[in-house]
C-alpha cells in the first residue's frame, strides 16, 4: 500500500502562548489589524520552515507522498503557507505526490490581503481553492464541507454535493473529498453510524464523480 | 468509519488493484478514469478486471505485486512488502520513494 505522511499545517500553533508570534485571535477584537497581520506573517515563515524540515525528513525515510490536511484551518495565512511549501516540495522532489486537504468550504480572511499568484485567498470557495492548489503543483485536492449539526444527513449531503460539483467538473487533478466526522455530510460524532456514512459516501461518489475519498 | 467508506465506495485496495490506482493518482495526478485505464494497460487486463478480487488475485501473483491472504495463511514464496514494491515500480513505470531509498541503502560498496 502507498504510505504517505500526513500532517496539519496548524498555523495557530505558532501564536502565543504556544508559539513566539503574536496571537491574532486576540489582536483582531482589539482593532489591532496591522499587528494581527504582522503576527500571521511571522507565523507563516516559521510554519513553512518546519513543514519543509518535516517533508525532507519523511521523504528521506521513504514516504511515498505527503498529505497536508486541514490546510487553511487558521485562515488565509495558513493556506498560503501550505501552498508555498507545496510548490517547493514539488520543485525539489518531482516524484513525490502531494495532497492538499482543506479545513472547510470557505477560506477565512483572518489576514484578508494575502494572495497566491494574484488570487486573494480570503473568501475562496472550493472551486477557487482547487485552482490555487492546482497552480501550486499539488497532485490531489481534497475539498471539505463542514456539517451543520442542526440539519439532517440529507440536507448536509446535498449541500456538500452542491458546493463540490463545480470542482469535479473542472479539476485536472484527482479530487479526494474529505468525508467523515462532521465533514462531507457524515454526522459529527467520533463513530458515525454505518448507514449514515455509507449514504453520504455513495451520494458523494455517484453524484460528484469523485476520484477518491 | 474508514471501513464503511472502503466497503461502500472503495475499489478493494490490495484485494484488487485499488492500491495501484491510488499510486498513479497521487504520483501522476491522474483522475480516476485515466488512472484506471493506465493501470489496466500496464497490467494487461481490462478496466473491469481491476475491481475483480478473483481476477486480480491471480494477476498480482503472476506479476509479483503482493497479495492479501485469501486461501493460505501466508505466501512465503511470493514477493511481499519491499520486494513487491520493486515490481510495482517496474510494472507501473513509476518512481516509488521507498524503493529508491532501499536501493540507496543497499548499494554495493566496492573497495579496491
Amino acid at each position: 500500500m502507498p504510505l504517505n505522511y500526513g500532517a496539519m499545517p496548524d498555523l495557530g500553533r505558532y501564536s502565543q502562548p504556544d508559539g513566539p508570534a503574536g496571537n491574532w485571535s486576540q489582536l483582531l477584537p482589539l482593532g489591532k489589524i496591522d499587528e494581527a497581520r504582522a503576527a500571521q506573517e511571522e507565523a507563516m515563515a516559521l510554519l513553512e520552515r518546519d513543514m519543509l524540515v518535516v517533508a525532507e525528513t519523511m521523504i528521506a525515510a521513504g514516504a511515498d507522498g505527503l498529505d497536508f490536511d486541514t490546510a487553511g484551518a487558521a485562515g488565509d495565512a495558513d493556506l498560503l503557507a501550505t501552498l508555498h511549501v507545496v510548490r517547493q516540495v514539488r520543485d525539489r522532489w518531482p516524484d513525490i505526490g502531494v495532497e492538499v486537504g482543506q479545513a472547510g468550504e470557505l477560506v477565512l480572511g483572518m489576514h484578508g490581503e494575502l494572495a497566491y499568484e494574484g488570487r486573494r485567498l480570503a473568501g475562496m470557495w472550493p472551486l477557487e481553492q482547487l485552482r490555487v492548489v492546482t497552480a501550486a503543483g499539488a497532485t490531489i485536492y481534497g475539498p471539505a464541507v463542514n456539517v451543520n449539526t442542526t440539519r439532517s444527513l440529507a440536507w448536509n449531503t446535498a449541500r456538500a454535493c452542491t458546493l463540490v460539483r463545480p470542482v469535479t467538473a473542472e479539476a485536472t487533478i484527482p479530487v479526494h473529498m474529505n468525508a467523515g466526522m462532521g465533514v462531507g455530510g457524515v454526522p459529527m460524532t467520533p463513530y458515525p453510524p454505518v448507514d449514515a456514512t455509507s449514504r453520504a459516501s455513495r451520494a458523494l461518489v455517484d453524484i460528484l464523480a469523485l476520484d477518491g475519498l | 468509519m474508514a471501513s464503511t467508506h472502503a466497503l461502500a465506495s472503495g475499489m478493494g485496495g490490495m484485494r484488487t488493484a485499488g492500491d495501484l490506482v491510488a499510486r498513479i493518482q497521487i504520483t501522476r495526478g491522474m483522475r480516476l478514469p485515466q488512472a484506471k485505464r493506465y493501470v489496466a494497460d500496464r497490467l494487461g487486463c481490462s478496466v473491469e478486471d481491476l475491481g475483480d478480487p478473483v481476477a486480480m488475485h491471480d494477476l498480482r501473483r503472476d506479476l509479483g505485486l503482493g497479495r492479501l491472504q485469501v486461501q493460505d495463511l501466508t505466501y512465503p514464496d511470493e514477493p511481499g512488502a519491499i520486494e513487491a514494491k520493486f515490481h510495482i515500480a517496474e510494472t507501473l513505470d513509476i518512481t516509488v520513494n521507498s524503493v529508491e531509498c532501499f536501493r540507496r541503502h543497499t548499494r554495493t560498496r566496492v573497495t579496491v
